[in-house]
């Protein structure tokens, strides 16, 4: 054999070996991605690839109702049950049985928990793609994703197969809003929250006619009906636990409750009925504290029906990791988790006398920065907020200056005022480096960099950029702005 | 399947190995099943239309041919020579009349017939008639600009004894329906296109890469400039409250600049698939932006169609007998010069009113033809003038400076004829000179203001950078600088290095993905 006749063969492989590391590298820049969040869609597969093979015990599947109801770490801390939720906005049933296809690789889940309400959705591949490619995009290439483009195709036109293969062709266009947070390749967060949301709570009325006896009217969508057969099939198939739970939500009707009853019951899948009035009766949905939107739980509400159903697990033989090799990552987890609940609070606080007691906490050092000549922010609640910080210079005497602080746990940590702008740089206690910076420069006056990425500041006023300890991570950022009604700019 | 769709890529890579793979003598079936397979997958609505005009002007040809043929066997029985030459050719000529008039019709028919009707109506109205002819409203089919005149210029070269005609309808058919080709040119013509196509050609790696390179250039034009360009054109034009001035007419430049590199990058495109199966298509375009005069320009923009319309329009116009006769009538009446150019200018005007027509069915189009053709006239009776002030000036033709001055003044026309082009209408047209005179604001080319125009300074730097590559590239291959040639003597290495950079500068930098759906301006015509 002539082996020079073939050295194109040759030729054509190396080169197109490195095309496609030139394009996995492009793919892999360009991708949404979230490295220094901890709770978006774009983490939901990374943190559940990072787990330990053979380590997630039950899977999570469903929409926001899901993704906003139950919490993998209170199903640990009261039941050591571990478990990893891959729900996601408006997720359509198509796409819970290629993420439950794909989980199926590394792990092998004793129960999968799925949301009944999916069998009632009509078809709302066709506008929710941000949401979808969030947590699509993160799938490697393989026969699964494949099948997934080619089916998502059939049902949604803009999911072209080569756009949903091959990220770059939908992203490329980020190489104009790149940062050094694309950049980061170990993620701040270390620590997971398997996929769950924390949302605040809201003042919601209970809705009237909620779980009513109606007319019957609803009906099993033929799209949802095609895939949570798939789903209960795969299940079956691989010997897994099929559970179905209908999430508390005051658009629920008993029709609706009977039509997902009646499919678990042919199939023989457990239904867990979180509106029925057994389970209403532990769960005392309370306005206000409970439930984020009439539809979706508050993270206080989500720990009631979380409880119900890690029993309903428990006593369906799901394994208590406690005391196994699991435990002290888990128990990490679940101290992350509570360090988070406190961070949705602190977010969602709007007044200044709340917002402190939240932050005057050793967890917490907060970075202060003013913009040059703000006397006039220094006016309502302003001088007392700074007072109660711990910051000790009498910025009211001081006409036109230029503030940097660093304060914890209501202990001044540094502080320097001066009538021209003032860079400091410094690390913190866990080694990340901080630069604040007081300047006039356009566009950026007033700054506060962690490790080079912009966390804060630029706004007219002074701003307080919350470092969490425990989260390794900035936390919050407010502003209070000199104009009335010095409202915090979040 | 657009040719910027990855699937075309896919099945190019499928064919490529079938083809290979295929013995030699039945390549060409391979291709021609991979273009049928195209044109039905991308509008087989059409194909009727596609075959209709295969199968028409194949039969022309083959009763031309049949008609040669008995021609042949009677010369050699008959000494009349003369009169059953002439016999002949009338027989052909009827032929040949059928085929192109039908062909003719069908084109006109789907591409003008609504517009004919619509303008007779307001003719009607115009006259106070009340009855009303009805408005077809008929989808073009795609690429039958391009189809149709490859194939009337089979059935005219036939005639003319110029190729002999094709026996099999199978062959005959992948010359008309070439996939790479046959959406947006360049228009082949028999002689030079089918014995390649339906030759054995042999596996060439270099060639393959070759074909890449190029197929990238027409990327690099298409997706990184041209797209771009249209985006910030898109911009100026849709926010005329805003952009007014010099606005305009720097939209117009760019609009220029983008449609040469959406045409002539799509044809690279398909010239460099085409390569990939040995096939060496026609060029269409050389440099136009470069032209020193408005001829010169229509010799380098669209080559094929302006050579087309020389063979087929012009020459037979020019040296029409009734032409010759008026123009040697003026010279003897006096008129020597007017006498001496009357068939060059008739033709001009009418080659040129075709042009203008052939892009679409409207009148804009047609301006757009005759400002050419005025342009050229202008030029033709007024040239000997300009070069006695161009002397007179010390305008010398082999200084820089002249070539410079004489590439700006017909970039210049180029972009006023954009003017035309670019508006929706001739009011629109109207519209945008209005505005190009609203406001004096020279200073937006130094002040900071263009930067803004495609969303962000990255993109606008992304967008000069590319265009100086380009004219670096144009301006080195004007010198006859055989750029692809010096690549590849640069070895594997060098060949790889630029092909890949290409990929990434594309892929990266190219406007294209869901929210731009990607169409070649000259798909549309």
């Amino acid at each position: 054999m002539n082996i020079r006749r073939y050295a194109w063969v040759i030729e054509l492989l190396a080169a197109s070996v490195v095309v496609l590391l030139v394009l996995y590298t492009i793919n892999h820049t360009v991708i949404k991605r979230d490295n220094l969040g901890y709770s978006s869609l774009s983490r939901t597969l990374p943190d559940y690839y990072a787990q330990p093979a053979d380590s997630v015990d039950v899977l999570l599947l469903g929409t926001s109702k899901t993704m906003s109801g139950l919490m993998p770490a209170i199903l640990w801390h009261e039941y050591g049950i571990s478990s990893h939720l891959l729900a996601g906005t408006g997720q359509a049933p198509l796409l819970s049985y290629y993420l439950l296809e794909e989980a199926l690789k590394s792990q092998h889940p004793k129960a999968v928990v799925v949301e009944g309400n999916m069998l009632l959705r009509i078809n709302n591949l066709d506008y929710l793609d941000e949401a979808y490619y969030a947590t699509i995009d993160h799938i490697p290439l393989s026969l699964t994703k494949i099948k997934l483009a080619l089916e998502m195709w059939s049902y949604a036109e803009y999911a072209s197969p080569e756009v949903t293969l091959l990220p770059f062709i939908r992203y490329h266009q980020r190489w104009l809003k790149l940062t050094k947070t694309d950049f980061v390749l170990d993620p701040i967060y270390r620590r997971s929250l398997h996929g769950a949301w924390l949302w605040p709570a809201r003042r919601v009325q209970l809705a009237e006619g909620y779980m009513a006896i109606d007319d019957g009217g609803a009906a099993i969508v033929d799209f949802a009906g095609i895939y949570m057969q798939r789903i209960a099939d795969l299940c079956a198939h691989e010997g897994i636990q099929l559970v179905i739970v209908n999430m508390p939500d005051q658009n629920w009707s008993t029709s609706r409750s009977d039509l997902t009853m009646a499919w678990g019951q042919e199939r023989g899948v457990p239904v867990i009925e979180l509106n029925d009035s057994d389970n209403m009766a532990e769960l005392v949905l309370e306005p206000g504290v409970d439930l984020f939107d009439p539809s979706h739980l508050s993270k206080e509400g989500a720990v009631k029906a979380t409880r119900i159903v890690g029993r309903f697990l428990r006593d369906a033989g799901v394994p208590d990791r406690r005391g196994t090799a699991l435990e002290a990552e888990w128990n990490l987890d679940y101290d992350f988790y509570e360090a988070y609940r406190r961070v949705v609070d602190l977010r969602d606080t709007t007044d200044p006398g709340t917002w402190l007691q939240f932050v005057n906490n050793p967890d917490y050092t907060v970075l202060i920065v003013s913009r040059l000549d703000m006397t006039e922010a220094l006016v309502g609640d302003v001088p007392w907020l700074l007072s109660q910080l711990g910051v000790k210079a009498n910025l009211t005497a001081t006409p036109t200056w230029s503030y940097i602080g660093i304060v914890r746990g209501g202990q001044t940590i540094y502080e320097q005022f001066e009538d021209e702008p003032i860079t400091y740089d410094t690390d913190l206690a866990d080694g990340r480096h901080v630069r604040i910076s007081s300047n006039t420069d356009e566009p950026n006056p007033s700054i506060v960099l962690m490790d080079g990425i912009h966390q804060g500041g630029g706004q007219q006023g002074i701003t307080f950029v919350v470092y969490s300890h425990q989260m390794r991570s900035v936390v919050d950022v407010i502003t209070l702005n000199s104009s009335p009604p010095r409202h915090f700019i979040r | 399947m657009s040719l910027t769709s990855l699937w075309f890529y896919v099945l190019v890579a499928v064919l490529l190995a079938v083809y290979y793979i295929t013995p030699g003598k039945a390549r060409w079936v391979v291709l021609l099943i991979a273009s049928w397979g195209f044109y039905l997958l991308a509008a087989s609505q059409y194909a009727p239309y596609l075959a209709a005009t295969t199968f028409s002007t194949w039969l022309a040809g083959r009763l031309m041919g049949r008609e040669q043929v008995r021609l042949d066997a009677q010369l050699a029985d008959d000494g009349e020579r003369k009169v059953l030459q002439a016999a002949s050719r009338k027989r052909k000529a009827r032929i040949s009349a059928g085929a192109i008039l039908l062909n003719v019709a069908v084109l006109a028919t789907v591409k003008y017939g609504g517009f004919a009707a619509s303008n007779l109506n307001v003719l009607l109205d115009a006259i106070g008639r009340d009855w009303r002819v009805p408005v077809p409203e008929l989808l073009i089919p795609l690429g039958i600009s391009f189809y149709t005149f490859q194939s009337l210029s089979y059935v005219i070269d036939v005639y003319r004894g110029k190729i002999e005609s094709q026996p099999n309808l199978a062959r005959y058919a992948l010359f008309v329906g070439f996939f790479p080709q046959m959406v947006q040119g360049p228009i082949g013509r028999y002689d030079a296109l089918a014995p390649q196509l339906l030759a054995a050609n042999r596996f060439d790696f270099e060639r393959i890469k070759d074909g890449l390179g190029l197929m990238l250039w027409g990327f690099f034009k298409k997706l990184v400039i041209a797209d771009r360009g249209a985006l910030i054109v898109a911009n100026i034009l849709s926010n005329g409250d805003t952009y007014q001035g010099l606005y305009v007419p720097l939209a117009m430049v760019l609009t220029a600049l983008q449609v040469y590199c959406d045409f002539s990058g799509g044809i690279d495109i398909v010239t460099g698939v085409a390569e990939m199966f040995g096939i060496q298509l026609a060029t269409n375009f050389r440099r136009p932006y470069l032209a020193q005069s408005v001829p010169e320009y229509w010799r380098r923009w669209h080559i094929t169609l302006g050579a087309w319309m020389r063979d087929y329009v012009y020459y037979p116009l020019a040296l029409w007998p009734p032409l010759a006769r008026a123009g040697r009538w003026l010279r003897r009446a006096g008129l020597k010069r007017l006498g001496v150019l009357l068939p060059a200018m008739t033709a001009e005007l009418v080659v040129f009113a075709v042009i203008g027509i052939w892009h679409g069915a409207e009148w804009k189009w047609l301006v757009y033809g005759l400002y050419y053709a005025i342009l050229i006239i202008l030029g033709l009776v007024l040239g000997p003038y300009a070069t006695k002030v161009g002397n007179a000036l010390g305008l010398r033709d082999e200084r820089w400076s002249t070539k410079a001055l004489r590439i700006t003044a017909v970039f210049a026309l180029a972009c006023m004829g954009r003017y035309i082009t670019r508006a929706d209408n001739l009011s629109h047209t109207w519209e945008l000179l209005l505005r190009t005179k609203a406001a004096w604001n020279p200073w937006i080319l130094t002040d900071g203001s263009l930067w803004t125009l495609a969303g962000s300074n990255n993109e606008t730097l992304v967008l000069l950078a590319a265009l100086g590559l380009l004219g670096v590239v144009s301006v080195l291959q004007e010198r006859g600088f055989a750029l692809r040639e010096r690549i590849a003597a640069g070895g594997r290495a060098a060949q790889w290095s630029v092909i890949i950079v290409a990929i990434v500068v594309v892929v990266l930098f190219g406007v294209y993905g869901p929210d731009y759906p990607s169409v070649f301006v000259y798909e549309l015509f």
